[in-house]
């Protein structure tokens, strides 16, 4: 086994995966379970192995993971119904695999990826968009284990990739997301929501690189943590030189339910365009007293009232989402049943 | 109905409420009138429950019971409303949603039954249109992007709806032009009756034109320095504070 990302990394300065990790895993490949048209598994090859080049040495986790799925989506296919994927790891196993998704030209999914994490578990996700590609990436998990996942997203013109993560499970969830953006008026849109209690550990570790002119990426994130929980968002947006007229957003806002929960926000920019609009911002704070007394003083007892302000801080992370009512919808009733658990 | 005896409070170890004695009747109609930084705000936030405020001596009565161990949410559903200077802003909670969420609220803790949604629907309509409240207000988010006059008329709806026994409205005129101020002075004159009280609190006089009161109290550095009838209102507005307070000391 190669050596493990310690805190001594600076994308893991916030992270101690040692710390978290047992040396008395067995290792397994990754175990998936699928549900949608079976004609988009693919056996053949695919040439694309994660990014190798990277300069912030902590690729090794990922690198040279079994192959354990390649869905690929034809040219000009419109899938109506959503695909789900199911990463199963159970305790007392290392699970590791690398998943492979390829959306041709003009095709459209909706991908549902779950994960399940007793043990540790260890995934790789290739994501390629052609194109005028769109992908539509809800991801969610169970169990109070190890999860360390990268998902890597290569993007070609016109392409539109929108991701939510939902991440209320786990022991240590390491979420790393590379997103390149290559073709002109690529859209990568990233958002999520952490909610954290007991003593879970959750990073989201975020680069997303604008390689072509005129793309535009947002990342939007909230988060509430309880009890002695850990919360990480480090986010960079890359802009290169060739990027011009690159619109880049960044906004991740934090509620600490107690004192002795924890929240590190790292927002970045590099760039090297002279034309681009770019911004970040980042709250971290506790929840407002102001709206907390207006619901009591109409009558709204407290923990309800504090229910209904986090719900509706939460919903602002599905802004993204909003015109696909059905997922938004969702994905509203999975957090508000997270919320009251 | 409620009687305010000797109270003391501070924020932050400030003193700012030095012994205040008030006695409201039913069905009566009080006005505070008094200079910035009497202290008016933070009576209305105590007699609604805020806990940043201690009372650090004295009492509020409500039906003669003590009302100072009970949380904001129970004072509201024993029947205390609070129409706020300032509506707070909450994003992403939807107005109709709030207001029946407090509603239900409010009936389930009185010991009735919660209002089914039809039938919230035609008891809102009912309210709103006696407030000229468009139903475009009730589809954005509570007090997001109302006017000053919406807001206004949005607390008077609230105090419609909850049907309180005693209701404090601090400062409803601030940031109010005329035809608004009507407006919400109309929707209260409604809501006077013989079993609901009121304490209204200004700084000018011009909306006791309206919401025309029994009696009239000044009120500076804590203290009530000055009782009257409407008219002390109207002495006020030629000799103002300084005269009044002067003639205290």
């Amino acid at each position: 086994m190669s050596a493990l990302p310690t805190s001594k990394l600076e994308r893991w300065k916030y992270s101690n995966l040692p710390a978290f990790v047992k040396d008395t895993y067995i290792s397994e490949p990754l175990a998936i379970g699928y549900d949608g048209d079976e004609s988009f598994i693919v056996t053949d090859e695919m040439d694309i192995t994660p990014w190798a080049s990277d300069a912030y040495q902590d690729m090794d986790l990922w690198t040279g993971l079994q192959d354990v799925l390649h869905l690929k989506i034809p040219d000009n296919t419109h899938v109506y119904n959503p695909v789900y994927i199911r990463c199963q790891n159970i305790e007392g196993q290392k699970s590791e695999g690398s998943l492979f998704i390829h959306v041709g030209k003009n095709a459209t999914l909706t991908l549902y990826d779950d994960v399940n994490c007793e043990g540790w578990l260890n995934r790789s996700m290739t994501i390629i968009l052609e194109q005028n590609a769109e992908l539509i990436h809800i991801r969610s998990g169970e169990g109070s284990g190890v999860a360390t996942q990268l998902t890597q997203i290569q993007q070609a013109a016109e392409s539109k990739y929108n991701a939510y993560a939902l991440n209320s499970y786990g022991q240590f969830i390491r979420d790393q997301i590379h997103a390149k953006l290559q073709g002109e008026d690529a859209k990568c849109y990233l958002s999520g929501s952490k909610l954290l209690s007991g003593d879970q550990h959750c990073d989201t570790c975020i680069l997303i690189e604008h390689e072509a002119p005129n793309c535009y990426s947002n990342q939007n994130y909230r988060n509430i943590l309880n009890d002695q929980s850990r919360g990480v968002f480090q986010g960079k947006v890359h802009v290169h030189q060739i990027a011009q007229q690159t619109d880049g957003y960044q906004l991740c806002n934090s509620i600490l339910m107690s004192d002795k929960c924890e929240m590190d926000t790292k927002p970045e920019l590099e760039i090297y365009a002279d034309d681009v609009k770019c911004s970040h911002g980042a709250t971290t704070a506790q929840l407002d007293d102001d709206p907390l007394f207006y619901l009591r003083a109409r009558g709204i007892p407290k923990h309800e009232a504090q229910a209904i302000l986090l719900q509706a801080f939460i919903g602002e992370s599905l802004e993204s989402l909003e015109e696909s009512e059905a997922i938004y919808e969702q994905l509203g009733n999975a957090i508000e049943k997270e919320l009251n658990a | 109905m409620i009687e305010i005896k000797n109270l003391h409070a501070e924020i932050d170890g400030k003193e700012i409420l030095k012994g205040l004695n008030l006695t409201i009747g039913k069905g009566e109609v009080h006005a505070i009138m008094g200079p910035n930084g009497a202290g008016k705000s933070t009576l209305s936030y105590i007699v609604a429950g805020h806990e940043d405020y201690e009372v650090t001596k004295g009492d509020i009565l409500f039906n003669g019971e003590s009302i100072l161990e009970m949380s904001a949410d129970e004072r509201a559903a024993a029947g205390v409303f609070l129409a706020f200077q300032y509506p707070v802003e909450i994003p992403g909670v939807q107005m109709t949603q709030f207001l029946k969420t407090s509603l239900n609220a409010v009936r389930k803790a009185r010991g009735e039954g919660e209002m089914e949604t039809l039938d919230f629907i035609k008891f809102l309509r009912a309210k709103t249109a006696e407030l000229d409240i468009q139903g475009e207000m009730l589809k954005r988010p509570v007090n997001v992007g109302f006017s000053g006059g919406e807001k206004k008329r949005n607390e008077v709806l609230q105090m419609a709806m909850l049907e309180p026994q005693f209701c404090v409205l601090d400062e409803t005129d601030s940031g109010l032009d005329i035809d608004a101020l009507k407006i919400v002075a109309d929707g209260v004159n409604a809501l006077r009756a013989e079993e609901r009280s009121f304490l209204v609190i200004t700084h000018y006089q011009r909306l006791l034109d309206y919401i025309v009161p029994d009696h009239v109290h000044i009120l500076a550095d804590g203290q009530i320095i000055k009782s009257g009838d409407a008219q002390l209102a109207k002495d006020l507005e030629e000799k103002g504070y300084e005269g009044f307070i002067k003639e205290a000391a």
